[in-house]
């Protein structure tokens, strides 16, 4: 196999802001908190960034998130430079943000941040497309039939993989349930309150089958991460953190209601795409840190990544041991966004590098091989890590 | 469930006819010329053969259900819940099982 480009790549930096509900900060003063204490991590200073990528990234803001401009953000780090080398390459990640927009600044070292989600109430998702009082695009053929949220959109997924599976709630309660219990140990995380089956069971319906305890809980707080190529992994003063391989691929049709299978999602091609760029198989991997904005996603990303066959996601996590931290499979660590807050995929890429460091606050032990997987809907991407230079 | 205000909807010019459709009682979906396939949302090409020989085409109307959900939060005003939204493939439009879905809503009380 042709070494995959990816694996020039290590994460030699890496750190989060304050997080927390309605801390009444601004998207860019997070990210620039988390920017500095993850330079400061990597040992680096703000001179030595080359780049900068951010998430939502240009145009910055959509119904709820209220992220860091990419510009913004590259235009303070020059300003708290004082002195510029060079003229910071600025990109925006997305779909694929926590992969996709790293190549471009090899071999230099970038910072990548994810955003700050606003806390406070209001429509989110396309409703806020609605605002101005007329949808357009592709959301005039869903909101105008109540299928307004995310929570809508993936709930019907959800049902579909019940119907053709014989998934249950209780099997999606089983994800809820061990992110809570594994959140009480990130001093970060939203909700920490031990939570039963009954809780999970009998709380609010949102879109049925999510209940409140399926819906991921928004929070203020950004992510960064330092890309460096792995020439520079000798100076990294702590565990270095080696990206094997990616997968960024879309091979259905990339759209949110339109996927040629409703029970699953692009992390079916994405996975697919990761797997064929390394040697290392599902059985190598030690902890999972899978996107879990609604349960059911971290179910279908289970199986997208192989660790069950497709539609044994539900027996796979039922009861909860083998996705527990001493089980065979670890799974969000760090209590998933469902219980430590909507970090948006970026949280569990931080975890998955604290996990390979062995600085995790739940540590997995004996830790080499994290696979971390963001996104839902037509929206994916994956990294497989691995513990020091492969 | 009252529905969205008349200005809601401000469509796209591929899709405009998929909203005027209904006022003949039939409901159109788009079909390409060239491979005779349908496409929902309707748009300015095929995504399928990348034909544009696109053109509405009457449907019956009947069709099986993909999937659904019981909405029970109001997200935006006129959709008080618990709404209903099912998502179906119509039975002429069902060339395979991964054929184009379309939406639809129902009040449940």
């Amino acid at each position: 196999m042709t070494e995959p480009l990816e694996r020039q790549a290590i994460i030699s930096g890496a750190a989060q802001s304050q997080i927390g509900r309605r801390l009444h900060r601004t998207g860019l003063d997070l990210t620039i908190e988390a920017a500095l204490r993850a330079i400061d991590d990597a040992g680096l200073t703000v001179a030595d960034i080359d780049g900068v990528s951010t998430y939502p990234g240009m145009g910055g803001v959509f119904g709820g998130a209220t992220g860091a401009e990419v510009h913004d953000a590259a235009a303070a780090l020059a300003q708290l430079a004082r002195r510029r080398r060079r003229r910071p390459a600025a990109s925006s990640g997305r779909s694929t943000r926590q992969c996709s927009r790293w190549p471009p600044v090899w071999p230099g070292t970038c910072w990548s941040t994810a955003p700050s989600w606003r806390a406070a109430a209001g429509p989110c998702g396309p409703a806020g497309a609605a605002g101005a009082g007329r949808c357009r695009s592709s959301f005039q053929f869903l909101i105008p039939y109540g299928v307004t949220s995310a929570a809508n959109w993936i709930s019907c997924y959800a049902r579909r993989h019940m119907h053709d599976y014989g998934t249950t709630r209780e099997q999606l309660g089983a994800i809820a349930i061990s992110a809570r219990t594994n959140a009480a140990t990130n001093p970060q995380a939203i909700y920490t309150d031990p939570m039963t089956m009954d809780d999970y069971l009998t709380v609010r319906m949102i879109s049925d089958p999510f209940g409140l305890y399926d819906c991921d809980v928004p929070c203020d707080g950004s992510t960064a991460v330092i890309v460096s190529h792995r020439d520079f992994a000798p100076d990294v003063r702590h565990g270095v953190v080696h990206v094997n391989a990616m997968g960024t691929a879309l091979r259905g049709r990339p759209s949110w209601d339109q996927f040629d299978d409703l029970t699953t999602m692009a992390m079916r091609d994405s996975a697919a795409s990761m797997w064929e760029r390394t040697e290392l198989t599902p059985a190598d991997v030690d902890t999972a840190q899978l996107y879990d904005g609604f349960s059911w996603l971290a179910m279908a990303w289970i199986e997208a990544l192989g660790f069950c066959g497709k539609g044994e996601g539900g027996p796979f996590v039922e009861g909860g041991a083998r996705i527990a931290p001493d089980g065979d499979l670890p799974l969000n660590t760090w209590g998933g966004q469902l219980s430590g807050g909507r970090l948006h995929g970026f949280g569990f890429l931080h975890e998955g590098v604290m996990q390979l460091r062995g600085t995790a606050n739940l540590q997995v032990p004996d830790c080499e091989v994290a696979a971390v997987g963001a996104g839902g809907g037509p929206e994916s991407g994956c990294l497989l890590l691995t513990k020091g230079i492969r | 469930m009252s529905g969205p205000p008349p200005r809601f909807i401000s469509p796209h010019a591929e899709g405009e006819f998929y909203w005027t459709s209904g006022a003949d009682g039939v409901l159109r979906l788009q079909r390409c010329g060239a491979c005779g396939r349908f496409n929902h949302p309707a748009g300015p090409v095929c995504p399928f053969c990348h034909s544009r020989d696109l053109a509405p085409a009457p449907v019956s109307g009947r069709g099986t259900i993909a999937t659904f959900t019981i909405n029970r939060k109001e997200w935006i005003p006129g959709f008080e819940p618990p709404t209903c939204s099912r998502s179906w493939r119509s039975t002429r439009t069902r060339r395979s099982a991964s054929g184009p879905t379309s939406w639809a809503a129902a009040s449940t009380t």
